[in-house]
């Protein structure tokens, strides 16, 4: 039998998968890729939530975890739009998609 | 018009008295800066517009002996549960108050026209002499504390405005601000006598009226059960009862008097504004704004009425400051302000009059007064328009010279001297009569004596004036071969205050007309007085003190019998003489004060101000930001990796304390 807890699990590892590609990943490129990682996380754990938490006392299932998912969903796709033209941009202006050679933005 | 009908309806025409110099004040400002003739007629036709209007109530007032009044008035502004109205109470003190400042300010007026021939400053001279109209006016008809306060700030302002005239000149400036802050001293205390007065009336004003409303506050005032009820206690022992509220209220008001009469020790503005153009010193520093503390005394002497401590503080500080005044008056060589320092000896002779319960006395001398006294210094200014200089050790034999002038001028000595029958003879013996048999309170040789020596000092040195201006040889002969008589528009108005030097004693002075005169100016509950009767006592008093005082003068100045050089180097002289003509150091001890106690203040508060308010305020609170700040970019390196771990463990540190 498969619990919200496994769900949850998943969940979670999936992200903390996400978070270190984000912290340890150089190429801009690929910590956008973990980037989405972390949100699928987020959206594997809504719809969990949803199956598990929602019935009403009938037992039919209100789909709002999955109606939340379609948003991240919608909402990632845009920002991933403007991401890859920053990539892009970088790439025009310092001729590289290392995060820690653009460091300009300092004190 | 009847006694039953003696409180008339309300009319819009004295309205225009007040407000028709203010409208002609802005009409020059706006449209009349580079018209100085139409600026003049503008600024006389409102003057003698509001004479003529105050002239038509002169028979209802003195028909209605006294009963008579004519009132209005509308909120102004109703602030909480005070309501503060504006409006204007006519009767016989005001009245008369109306025709002395109407009419004597009119011939001023006319001859402004002369003396300032060719200013480039006449439009504005005018417009600032029209805005004084309209303050003193306000004084004048005021029904109630509040608007007679925002009044008498305005004249100080039309005061400070022309007092500064030449402000090219540095020591004018001078003048003009310490006319001002000498009086703010003066006003605090009438601030807060004024808001005692009226919040220890306010519970007790009948509806409709005013916060601070006189006519009000004298019936409350003058109810015995009232005066013996408590103003307020302390713990249940210490009570003040409202007898002794009243007096300490009336003491603190008495100071705006003594700053706007400039009485001692708040005198010492008053030599000095005359800096101001001759004519403003003739028609506000000596006839009208400096009598407005007088005509506030009489205005609301139901506050002294109940207290003798009250009138005696008045008698005794009147008393001084004529004998004061009238000690330097003797050893100045400025014309103008042997004219101040014998203004100041007048005033305090009003003062002292008030305080013996003498309203009607210090009435009739503030008229008698603002004639002659306004006629002495237009003559003066016709002598400094002839001879350019203030200074009389530069004049000598200007009668052959300026006849007209001379002769007005000697007729006003001669009444201020009290000779009979000019008019200062009717007020000033009245005032002098009072002097020798006070009321009880005052029996003291402050009151008895010195007003009877200032009567002969004041025949000294104003026969000192004339002897050494009119009389003798030319001693600046350049300044003599110049000197010329004044122009008609000058002339005139002299000519017109001598009549009125002459005969205004009599035409209130005779008993006849007195009775009229005293029974529209004595408020209720003060004791008549007896008038003064023509008779060969009083005659020979009278001359007696003359001929001391002008006799001196004529031995030392007149035919130089006695080198008074030499007298004021005897010894004993010598130090009375320089304490005389050194003002008996007021001055010197207030410019010590300033400079040691006031900078030492002043001193204190900037280096508060300096180290504490700015230096830890201040800076203290911009160097702690900008530290913090500096301490805080250290965290911006810009490494985006860097930022998601300080992100990643603030996210922890709040699920850690939300769990």
């Amino acid at each position: 039998m498969i619990t919200l807890q496994h769900w949850l699990i998943l969940s979670g590892m999936v992200f903390t998968l996400g978070l270190c590609g984000v912290m340890m990943r150089r190429n801009v490129i690929l910590v956008m890729m973990s980037i989405e990682i972390m949100l699928n996380a987020a959206n594997l754990a809504l719809v969990a939530f949803n199956k598990h938490m929602l019935p009403g006392p009938d037992g039919a299932v209100a789909p709002d975890g999955e109606v939340f998912v379609f948003f991240t969903i919608a909402v990632a796709a845009a920002e991933v739009a403007v991401a890859l033209v920053i990539a892009m941009l970088l790439f025009r202006r310092l001729d590289t998609i290392n995060v820690d050679d653009v460091a300009n933005l300092r004190w | 018009m009847t006694m039953s009908d003696s409180h008339a309806a309300p009319s819009l025409l004295p309205w225009l008295i007040l407000f028709l110099p203010l409208l002609s004040s802005a009409l020059i400002a706006l449209f009349a800066q580079k018209r100085p003739a139409l600026a003049a007629a503008l600024a006389i036709a409102a003057v003698g517009s509001a004479f003529g209007i105050a002239a038509s109530y002169l028979p209802s007032v003195l028909a209605g002996k006294g009963e008579w009044s004519l009132h209005d008035s509308f909120t102004w502004l109703a602030a909480g549960g005070f309501s503060f109205h504006y409006g204007y109470l006519i009767d016989g003190l005001s009245l008369i108050m109306l025709l002395v400042v109407t009419g004597v300010g009119g011939l001023i007026h006319v001859y402004s026209i002369g003396y300032l021939h060719g200013d480039p400053g006449k439009s504005r001279f005018f417009a600032c002499l029209s805005l004084f109209m309209f303050s003193m006016l306000g004084i004048v008809l005021a029904d109630n504390f509040f608007q007679i306060f925002i009044h008498w700030e305005l004249v100080g302002v039309s005061s400070y405005l022309l007092i500064g005239y030449y402000w090219r000149k540095p020591s004018a400036n001078e003048a003009s601000n310490k006319a001002f802050l000498t009086n703010r001293v003066g006003d605090f205390g009438f601030m807060l006598g004024i808001l005692m007065l009226a919040f220890a009336t306010k519970d007790l004003l009948p509806a409709g009226t005013g916060f601070g409303d006189f006519r009000a506050m004298a019936a409350i005032v003058s109810d015995p059960a009232w005066l013996a009820h408590p103003a307020f206690t302390v713990g249940g022992r210490w009570v003040l009862t409202n007898e002794a509220f009243l007096w300490i209220a009336g003491a603190l008001t008495f100071m705006g008097v003594m700053g706007k009469s400039a009485q001692f020790p708040l005198h010492v503005w008053l030599p000095d504004a005359m800096e101001g153009p001759t004519p403003v010193s003739a028609l506000i520093h000596a006839a009208t704004m400096v009598a407005a503390g007088v005509f506030l005394l009489a205005r609301i002497f139901f506050v002294y009425l109940p207290s003798e401590t009250a009138l005696s503080i008045v008698a005794g500080i009147g008393a001084f400051t004529a004998f004061f005044a009238a000690t330097i008056a003797t050893t100045q060589n400025d014309i103008k302000r042997i004219l101040a320092f014998s203004t100041l000896s007048q005033l305090g002779y009003m003062v002292m009059a008030m305080g013996l319960r003498g309203v009607d006395v210090a009435m009739f001398h503030l008229t008698t007064h603002a004639f002659f006294k306004a006629l002495l210094f237009l003559g003066a200014g016709s002598v400094i328009h002839a001879v350019h200089t203030n200074d009389i050790r530069q004049m000598g034999g200007l009668l052959r010279k300026m006849p007209v002038t001379g002769v007005t001028f000697l007729i006003g000595t001669l009444a201020l001297c009290g000779v009979p029958p000019l008019s200062g003879f009717w007020s000033k013996d009245g005032i002098l009569h009072l002097s020798l048999h006070p009321p009880e309170y005052a029996h003291s040789w402050l009151i008895t004596l010195l007003p009877t020596l200032t009567a002969v000092l004041t025949s000294y040195y104003m026969f000192r004036l004339v002897f050494l201006t009119f009389f003798g040889q030319p001693r600046d002969q350049h300044a003599y071969d110049h000197a010329h008589e004044s122009p008609f528009t000058m002339v005139a108005p002299m000519v017109v205050l001598c009549v009125l030097a002459i005969v205004g004693g009599q035409l209130v002075g005779s008993p006849a007309t007195l009775e009229a005169f005293r029974a529209v100016t004595r408020p209720a509950g003060v004791p008549e007085f007896e008038p003064v009767h023509a008779d060969p006592a009083t005659i020979r008093h009278a001359l007696t003190i003359f001929v001391l005082g002008a006799g001196a003068a004529w031995l030392a100045f007149g035919r130089r019998l006695v080198n008074p050089d030499a007298i004021a180097k005897l010894p004993g002289v010598r130090q009375l003489h320089a304490l005389f003509s050194n003002r008996w150091y007021v001055d010197d001890l207030y410019d010590w004060i300033v400079r040691n106690v006031q900078q030492n203040v002043a001193r204190g508060c900037d280096l508060f101000d300096r180290w504490v308010v700015i230096g830890v305020f201040v800076n203290g609170t911009a160097w702690t930001t900008r530290a913090s700040g500096a301490l805080i970019a250290r965290y911006q390196t810009g490494s985006v990796r860097a930022y998601t771990m300080l992100f990643l463990a603030g996210v922890a540190a709040l699920l850690a304390l939300a769990l």
